[in-house]
């Protein structure tokens, strides 16, 4: 059956710059917000959007990622006429379907495209936290009968050139594309999210690699070779809060940011709520001697010190006489006593012994998952 | 498949409490919210569950029960959902009318009882929050070689309230049963029947189905 527009999330990344948060995960799985994953982003955009049957490329790591996605049922993505299919990179007669670029993993993907025959493409990235409404999208899409929409974003100009770049005529129509320009000529920058209508992209793709012409990235040789066809393509303007986190910087930063709830982000807005998979933990426990200020404290912890401006996600263990400030832990870690946390990030089902320190001067103090360090008197 | 150790269950959601109003106006004690996150349902729901308990026959009051289905929903977060993993619901009222009418009263509980192909039928309720292990339960049910296990806690009277079954034991270890409000020498803690039972369900089978034939419905296990 047909249906109207497939979601595609790419979440193939390793997110090497990440550095040891992505060790054994894929970028769009790790944890955020105290009880998110990065990819519940784009998932719960895709449900909020009407966009009913996503299917998630994947390549690095994708253990975590799998287990977290599941059936699709916290992002209502299971049932009749619905459904999140993991796609993962195999072998077939032509030899391996490893993905080289954004646009190869689409390529490598025609037969799930063709078995779900969607009129249009939605190409997400699994790793940006933002709120978007694709079906508004589509429909500037099919407004200006557009053979690909690119949403953008307005960036300082002074930062450009760290982006793919759109120059556009008056009518948002994109003439030119250039990936990290030296001297950019515009501030409208690419956000990874397209929408394409599918037969042609299909046959952009196909005839591409039949002429020996790969079309390995959007970037990089779809969206130019798009342009210079002379196809209909239009840029959609978003505003709104917008993050790569694919550093340990912008990872903490954006963190920080999440603690304050009058951020743009707008997490607690219940007509744009963010999903995400349920492990099911106790309600917290905050001890008499605790002190707690600023901060998000995820079901299941106990929390027997001081945090101030720090989320704690699901299952953290704080003992007594430890200070975690300005801080991100990931869930299910165990802090003992007299620890000392400060901008820092730590990883899942890390354990940290007693009177360690762990602090972030210059730069943001990262602890990887199930790393050990020090011991812990009371957990012998 | 190996069904020597299965379990189904009837689970009770129609006591009310006139001590709980106004918070039961609307819903039955089962679906009132406990600690933070449960409501009171989760409780048994969940011992249930991790006794791998999977069929379920539950019976509420009429008009009580819309809180139980936002709350239930597929069931799957007892893993009530799957193949052959399903939850009922019963509607007590439907029970008083089959009566009046006539026919027979009995016949969907009947009817679970035996398409669970369960040899033991955990009976049980929602009023008292407590997390028993099932499993070990059945173990000493099936040592005994009885047809009736119950599970009883030692707590001072003045804890129960009036209606709760309290359980006495004679020397030779017989078993007598009284409510709260009946006993006449208090003693500091007695026996409180948390109204968990395990009952070999051929044996249920026949007692309800006595029961019906002398028009019978309601008779203590105990």
């Amino acid at each position: 059956m047909a249906i109207e527009m497939l979601g595609l999330i790419l979440a193939g990344g390793q997110g090497t710059r990440l550095g040891k948060l992505t060790k054994d995960v894929a970028k769009p799985a790790v944890p955020f917000g105290g009880r998110y994953r990065i990819i519940d982003f784009a998932l719960s955009n895709c449900a909020n959007s009407n966009v009913k049957n996503v299917g998630v490329i994947t390549q690095y790591q994708p253990l975590t990622l799998n287990a977290h996605i599941g059936n699709g049922a916290p992002w209502g993505l299971n049932g009749i006429n619905r459904g999140v299919t993991i796609l993962q990179p195999y072998f077939s007669q032509e030899g391996s379907k490893w993905f080289e670029g954004t646009s190869h993993a689409v390529y490598q993907n025609i037969s799930y495209i063709d078995q779900q025959n969607p009129e249009y493409v939605l190409i997400l990235s699994g790793d940006h936290i933002y709120k978007m409404d694709y079906e508004a999208m589509l429909e500037s899409h099919k407004e200006r009968e557009a053979s690909l929409t690119v949403s953008v974003m307005e960036v300082p100009l002074e930062e450009a050139s760290r982006f793919g770049i759109m120059n556009t005529d008056d009518n948002d129509r994109i003439i030119e594309f250039e990936e990290k320009p030296k001297e950019p000529k515009s501030n409208l920058a690419s956000m990874g999210i397209y929408i394409f209508n599918w037969k042609r992209l299909r046959e952009v793709l196909v005839n591409g690699y039949s002429k020996g012409n790969p079309m390995e990235d959007f970037g990089g040789d779809v969206i130019p070779a798009y342009i210079e066809a002379g196809e209909n393509v239009f840029a959609y303007r978003f505003k709104g809060y917008w993050k790569d986190v694919g550093t340990i910087d912008s990872l903490h930063q954006s963190s920080m940011e999440f603690l304050d709830l009058n951020n743009e982000l707008n997490i607690t807005d219940k007509s744009w709520r963010i999903y995400s998979h349920n492990d099911i933990s106790a309600p917290q426990f905050i001890t008499e001697k605790s002190k707690v200020k600023n901060a998000l404290v995820g079901d299941g912890c106990y929390v027997d010190g001081t945090v101030i401006h720090s989320i704690l996600s699901q299952n953290v263990h704080v003992q007594e006489g430890t200070t975690i400030e300005d801080s991100f832990i990931m869930s299910g870690t165990f802090i003992g006593e007299n620890v000392t946390i400060k901008n820092a990030i730590i990883g899942e089902n890390a354990k940290i012994g007693d009177n360690v320190e762990i602090i972030g001067e210059d730069e943001v103090a990262v602890i990887g998952h199930g790393e050990i360090k020090g011991e812990n008197k009371n957990e012998q | 498949m190996n069904n020597s150790n299965k379990m189904a269950a009837i689970l009770s959601n129609v006591s009310s409490s006139k001590n709980l109003k106004p918070l039961t106006d609307v819903r039955p004690i089962a679906t009132l919210p406990f600690d933070c996150k449960y409501r009171l349902i989760d409780f048994p729901l969940s011992s249930l569950s991790n006794a791998h308990v999977d069929n379920i026959f539950m019976t509420f009051n009429e008009g009580e029960t819309q809180s139980v289905f936002d709350h239930l929903g597929s069931g799957g977060e007892w893993g009530l959902d799957g193949f052959n993993s399903r939850y009922f619901v019963y509607i007590q009222q439907d029970f008083d009318r089959l009566k009046e009418l006539g026919k027979d009263y009995f016949a969907q509980q009947l009817n679970f009882l035996r398409k669970s192909k369960a040899p033991y039928t955990v009976l049980l309720g929602s009023k008292f929050i407590c997390n028993v292990d099932l499993t070990a339960v059945l173990k000493i049910h099936k040592l005994a070689g009885k047809e009736i296990t119950t599970v009883y806690k030692k707590v001072s009277p003045d804890l129960a309230s009036e209606y709760d079954t309290i359980l006495r034991f004679d020397e030779t270890g017989k078993m007598s049963n009284c409510y709260v409000n009946q006993l006449e020498d208090p003693q500091e803690r007695e026996a409180l029947c948390l109204n968990l039972f395990i009952v070999n369900t051929d044996w249920l089978i026949n007692f309800i189905k006595e029961m019906q034939d002398l028009g019978s419905w309601h008779q203590s296990l105990v």
